[in-house]
């Protein structure tokens, strides 16, 4: 009986093997079909100059309703039919692990925006997500060309090749608290624009007071988010930055290291014993706390941020920055953009498309703002504001506002609410920014992986809890991440960054 | 050829029977096996599976750089044995209580109501531990401790209570079922068996200790080993869900499972997320036969293979 079991056995594994093969040779077919199908249908895209209509599927941020987002994709058809020859389909509010299982899936994306990928463009360029654009760019997008600002394109480089396109957002940063206008109004608190950390220590403190019930501090986005408010260039990733982009210094530093990291952290566990912060903050799956039961949070100033944070929480802010001076480096100007990935089918379609997305207002307006009439109206004759229509929600129209988060913002009308001269200003403000001896810096971390895994995974286990003052004394803490990250290969990494920079800075030289 | 042909006919229903096993397992199981190779190359997406380099065990070597691979292995295992043996003496113990009670309708609400945690997703038994575990508003800190007069508790950056919260959360879930198999066992045993101890003079715990325990052995030994087969494997949503994927609690909620999913949610790397699958799966292996191979030795009857 056993002899006949394991004969049984061997006959089945066998036939397994068989089926298996003959389904790895299908699996091998199918990936090497998807290459093949790349440049079959770039040449019915070619074709379609000749009446041939192609479809574009473009991947966009925030959150939508598939309805809304059909409505929004037909309108847009109907403009790039005649423009371009193609239709488009839109996709919007995926996370990070569908943008990634579909990236690696090889799924039919033509045009990504890539805000939520963690790593941002440098993950998507170390995984070859993202095509080169260079020659794209040179044919199909001298439009978006004489849009976008050289200093932002040139970050968008990596190995001097070009990945991304900036969107036309702010590209400079200030950071600082956002906090409730009802509550400061109330308590008759001065909020002055620029202030210092005591200043809002202090304010955390008289509203602690008042609202003991109240959350002070809260994270600006679940699990402890944050918007970093110390005034460092993270070149790419904090592992290794520059301590004080507005000196001249380019040493690459550990940012767990500094006095800045320890003052901050020291700060924080203060704060948090003194129950100004919210004891849940790095627990939290809540994403907009200021429009629940939170007075205060970390967040990124620039005009119209105020307006911005009402449409996310309901609740009007004011604002205290942190910092008098404005800084730009490259992450401001590559982040939160789009790419043309991989598995795109018609390359060339898509950098039309997306020329389109930059200079042409109506399509602009329609894939930022959405349906006239349903998703909003006009305020003035002049076509310059809109507002959104009545008895809808403001915060639930069915296919939500991210102006940032599209290629060109400002060619579309300012939301009510918001000073008409907004693009002007935030021209200005991107302008204003004071650049980072690294601007245009991007660095290859793939030599160096295996440490940057490591140091990953120890900073995932410590910083967010040092940053809200709940690892404990950071005196303690502190040191013992600081040598958990040196034993997983910091120093590697930070020397292998230092001579890259090195050499961007050197080669920026010899091209002046 | 003859015999076999003749056992399938004879049996064939148990063949029919084991069918859809075997195409689960396939799909399952074989088929993805060819992704091993993912791991021993430098994978980007797009040169494919088949046009990545190979990188040899570059993959592997920052496992074993820190001590991620040392942390991850030793809370695998270890959270593993506890269940095993937690589990399956607790198991025992209430499928023997549940088979004490008389009345038939308290024995099916009681095994209901043992079942039903088992029936929950894991997402949601994290929040309920939320409820009860949330600095600000939790059932712990604010009621149970301050009744006590005890100070709150930062459960959730407080790496030393966790073991013990998550073997508590796992045998809450996992009792139902794992007792089912048991008092299953107990129910097809012998009643002649316990007339015959009665008539003897034997009392309950006699009768629990030499009659109801060793019927049990061999289911014992059996799902001892499956679970054994498990043991380089993780309750994802455990490990990962009910702490809130917390920070300062990775040194004990880290396990494989979780190991992989971070680094391939973090950093996007298919490679070394491979690699620590293919490292678990080669463990895993070596650990069943092992186990298997000891008990064949002490007990060949119960021995899986």
């Amino acid at each position: 009986m056993t002899k006949v079991w394991k004969k049984f056995v061997a006959a089945l594994l066998a036939g397994m093997m068989v089926v298996s093969m003959a389904a790895c040779g299908d699996g091998g077919n199918s990936s090497t079909a998807g290459g093949g199908d790349n440049s079959g249908t770039a040449e019915s895209g070619d074709s379609g100059d000749s009446g041939e209509i192609a479809t574009l599927v473009l991947w966009g941020n925030g959150s939508a309703d598939t309805e809304d987002c059909a409505e929004v994709a037909a309108a847009v058809s109907e403009i790039t039919r005649e423009k371009i020859g193609a239709e488009i389909e839109l996709v919007r509010g995926q996370d990070a692990e569908q943008i990634n299982l579909a990236l690696t899936s090889g799924e039919h994306i033509d045009l990504l925006n890539y805000n939520n990928v963690s790593g941002q463009l440098a993950t998507i360029v170390r995984n070859s997500y993202a095509l080169p654009l260079d020659d794209l760019l040179e044919e199909y997008g001298q439009g978006a060309k004489g849009v976008i600002d050289p200093v932002d394109l040139s970050a968008c480089k990596f190995g001097g090749v070009l990945y991304a396109l900036p969107d036309q957002k702010d590209t400079s940063r200030n950071s600082g608290f956002s906090m409730r206008k009802d509550i400061v109004d109330e308590l008759g608190i001065e909020v002055p624009e620029y202030g210092t950390y005591d200043d809002m220590h202090d304010i955390l403190v008289k509203v602690h007071e008042a609202y003991p019930d109240m959350y002070g501090l809260v994270p600006s986005w679940a699990s402890g988010g944050y918007q970093e408010t110390l005034l460092i260039d993270p070149l790419g990733d904090n592992l290794g930055v520059l301590e004080d982009p507005l000196t001249d210094s380019t040493t690459v530093v550990n940012l767990y290291e500094t006095d800045k990291y320890r003052e901050y952290c020291e700060m924080m566990y203060q704060w948090n014993s003194e129950g100004l912060v919210m004891a849940d903050a790095t627990t939290t799956t809540e994403n907009n706390l200021l429009s629940a039961n939170g007075f205060a949070m970390f967040e990124n100033w620039k005009p119209g941020k105020e307006y911005e944070n009402f449409k996310s929480t309901g609740k009007e802010v004011v604002f205290m920055k942190l910092h008098e001076e404005n800084i730009k480096y490259t992450d401001l100007a590559n982040g939160n953009s789009w790419c043309i990935p991989y598995c795109a089918v018609n390359p060339e379609k898509a950098m039309q498309m997306w020329d389109l997305m930059y200079t042409d207002a109506e399509i602009s307006n329609l894939l930022i703002n959405g349906i006239e009439g349903k998703h909003w109206v006009y305020v003035d004759e002049e076509k310059t504001t809109i507002t959104t229509p009545e008895g809808v929600d403001a915060n639930a129209s069915g296919y939500s506002s991210v102006d940032w988060a599209w290629p060109n913002q400002q060619i579309t009308p300012v939301w009510s609410g918001v000073e008409p001269d907004l693009w002007k200003q935030l021209n200005e403000f991107n302008k204003s920014g004071v650049a980072s001896p690294a601007m245009g810096f991007s660095w290859d971390s793939s030599t160096v992986l295996n440490a940057v895994t490591a140091c990953n995974n120890v900073i995932s286990e410590y910083n967010t809890a040092l940053r809200w003052g709940m690892a404990g004394d950071p005196a303690e803490v502190i040191p013992e991440f600081v040598s958990a990250l040196k034993s997983a290969g910091m120093d590697d990494v930070i020397a292998e960054k230092q001579k890259q920079l090195d050499e961007f800075l050197a080669s920026a030289e010899t091209a002046e | 050829m003859h015999k076999p042909l003749k056992t399938l006919k004879r049996f064939w229903p148990l063949y029919l029977m084991f069918v859809p096993g075997v195409v689960y397992l396939f799909i399952n199981c074989y088929i993805p096996m060819f992704g091993i190779q993912i791991a021993f190359r430098s994978y980007n997406a797009r040169d494919g599976i088949y046009g990545s380099p190979w990188c040899g065990l570059d993959n592997f070597t920052f496992l074993f750089r820190t001590d991620d691979a040392f942390v991850m292995t030793r809370n695998t295992l270890l959270y593993n044995l506890v269940f095993i043996a937690l589990g399956t003496v607790l198991a025992i113990a209430v499928a023997i209580i549940l088979n004490e009670i008389r009345s038939k309708g308290a024995k099916q609400f009681y095994q209901t109501v043992i079942l039903i945690p088992y029936l929950i997703s894991m997402v949601i038994v994290s929040y309920l531990a939320f409820a009860f575990l949330s600095s600000s508003n939790g059932y712990l800190n604010n009621s149970v401790l301050k009744m006590l007069g005890q100070p709150a508790v930062d459960w959730y950056n407080s790496p030393q209570y966790w073991p013990v919260i998550l073997v508590i959360v796992n045998i809450w879930k996992g009792l139902g079922y794992n007792m089912i198999l048991y008092y299953a066992t107990i129910c097809g045993i012998d009643h002649s068996l316990y007339e015959a101890a009665v008539v003897d003079g034997a009392n309950r715990w006699q009768q629990i200790w030499n009659i109801t325990l060793p019927s049990l052995r061999s289911t014992i030994i059996i799902l001892t080993l499956m679970a054994l087969g498990g043991i380089f494997r993780s309750d994802f949503g455990l490990f990962y869900q009910v702490p809130q994927n917390s920070g300062p609690l990775i040194s004990v909620t880290q396990t494989i499972d979780t190991y992989v999913y971070r680094g391939l949610m973090q950093t996007n790397n298919i490679g070394m997320s491979s690699a620590a699958g293919v490292y678990q799966s080669i463990v895993g292996f070596i650990l069943v036969v092992t186990a298997n191979f000891v008990v064949r030795k002490l007990d060949s009857d119960s021995s899986l293979f």
